[in-house]
């Protein structure tokens, strides 16, 4: 066990980050409140036990992800806690010292060195922390509502992202499609029309196993797995899609003015553990009728696939960048120009997925 | 800088190659790059320490000046340094072959609109009303940005 940081210290730097991180840890660890909601997630090869202290974080953590079948014997394990000082034995979250200059870099390297993790959201002296060797996981604010407003969406991502990014396998930004267990993932900037392409498909006879956020897996062939439920769509592609005679005109926005919903809300069927992953589609939003889908250049897509997924994940770049050079060489890639009917574009993808081009 | 060898700038720069097609990532500053056919070519010879006067062949499309430009801006974006060591002065055949198959003038294009967020990981500070994850900017005397 190494020795831990007994002291305050007034804000956290380089030098004392590690010590801080692994005093934050402690303290999570030796935590025997009561009134601490268990919640076991089972995912992919993991199983969590969480700890919340946040009615929010709790709530969001029973509903947005897809749990895994069980199928796994021993999957590994993680322990995550969501604390704040209202609970006896925490401690305030401590900012990060702004005076001296940040390296990025060589903080993750500092981090990684020491077998640990951290992301700092500074608004909010909000902290995620993780150690490697015991799979400890700690989300630290100030009191119960203080985290950022996109955590709702996708909890403990940054932990899946680092348990996850040790085993080879990749959080990764994109949506997917599928249809008898193969798919297609769809890459892209926001806005490109990605989100509402999964939600037409879904809509229209499709299987997903996520948006925004599903784990790829470059196999003997490359592997989408589900983690999250969660899909968002803004409010014109809500009318667009139709959403609000589904789902009523009640639903509100999120912090990006989007509604926010799941899979479960939008298709009865069952969502795929995993799908067998044929093309990278670049989406763009059309003006004509009907959907084109064209070859483009890997480096294009390469580019798509893992700008975004890399700059959301904090730490792993280098690894990331080789996962995602490892994804883009695999798969035929090509840019869909999507069409205006949602029906149309579900047909003209699902046809694509069936005649094997993915 | 025509007999000059290169090398890549650090252990921050990082590429991938695909059927003819490199992205580079410098992972200090978060800047995606691409190249032309040529500049594939060509990029792939300087990082092997061939001289850029050996990567110019008869029937090429571009001249002395349009290399000597390709890797000045490679310098300039910290992509390739100058080395003391003697570059090759022999391309490899099969280089050569790639070089003369290209169509298209050697050009490199930056990808940069993600570069700010990216330098703010892992400790970063954002912007909550405009979004995630947009850098708050730093304020007058510098501070505010971790």
């Amino acid at each position: 066990m190494e020795p831990v940081l007994r002291e305050r210290v007034e804000a956290v730097s380089i030098g004392t980050v590690v010590d801080y991180v692994r005093r934050v840890i402690s303290e999570a660890r030796d935590v025997r409140c009561s009134s601490g909601a268990g919640n076991p997630v089972s995912l992919p090869g993991l199983a969590v036990d969480t700890l919340s202290f946040d009615p929010a974080i709790t709530e969001a953590i029973g509903r947005q992800f897809v749990q895994a079948p069980s199928a796994d014997p021993a999957p590994s394990r993680m322990q995550a806690f969501i604390v704040h000082p209202g609970i006896e034995g925490v401690s305030s979250p401590v900012p990060w010292d702004v005076s001296k200059p940040c390296h990025p870099q060589r903080i993750a390297d500092v981090l990684r060195e020491a077998g640990l993790d951290a992301y700092y959201f500074s608004d909010l002296d909000h902290w995620h922390l993780y150690d490697r060797t015991t799979a400890t996981a700690v989300q630290l604010m100030r009191d119960v509502g203080h985290y950022p407003p996109w955590e709702t969406g996708a909890p403990l991502r940054p932990f899946l992202h680092w348990h996850y990014a040790q085993t080879g396998r990749r959080l990764t930004h994109c949506g997917t499609l599928g249809i008898g267990g193969k798919g297609i993932i769809l890459a892209g900037a926001g806005g490109s029309g990605k989100s509402g392409t999964v939600i037409a498909g879904l809509l229209h006879g499709l299987q997903s196993v996520g948006d925004d956020y599903v784990l790829l897996e470059a196999g003997s062939d490359v592997s989408a797995y589900p983690l999250f439920a969660t899909l968002k769509q803004d409010p014109a592609g809500f009318e667009r899609l139709r959403l609000n005679e589904r789902l009523g005109n009640d639903l509100p926005l999120n912090w990006q003015g989007k509604h926010q919903f799941t899979i479960r809300d939008v298709s009865t069927d069952p969502v795929p553990s995993r799908l067998s992953i044929g093309a990278l589609l670049l989406p763009k939003i059309g003006g004509s009728g009907r959907t084109e889908i064209s070859p483009v250049g890997r480096a294009e897509a390469m580019i798509a696939l893992a700008a975004s997924s890399i700059y959301q994940m904090p730490g792993e770049r280098e690894s990331g960048f080789r996962f995602f050079g490892e994804i883009t060489r695999r798969l035929p890639c090509f840019r869909v120009t999507l069409g205006t009917d949602p029906a149309e574009v579900a047909g003209r993808l699902g046809d694509f997925i069936l005649a094997g081009a993915a | 800088m025509l007999t000059s060898r290169y090398a890549v700038a650090g252990r921050g720069v990082v590429s991938e190659a695909f059927d003819g097609d490199i992205v580079v990532l410098d992972l200090d500053s978060g800047r995606y790059f691409s190249f032309t056919d040529s500049g594939c070519a060509l990029w792939e010879g300087l990082v092997e320490g061939v001289a850029p006067e050996a990567l110019l062949h008869d029937g090429a499309r571009y001249t002395t000046e349009d290399i000597e430009c390709f890797v000045a801006k490679l310098v300039e974006y910290k992509l390739l340094v100058a080395v003391a060591e003697p570059a090759n002065t022999v391309a490899p055949a099969a280089m050569v072959e790639k070089l003369a198959q290209a169509r298209e003038m050697p050009e490199v294009t930056v990808f940069d609109d993600l570069a700010d967020l990216f330098l703010a990981d892992p400790i970063h500070d954002v912007d909550e009303q405009a979004g995630w994850p947009v850098v708050n900017k730093p304020d007058a005397d510098g501070a505010g940005a971790a």
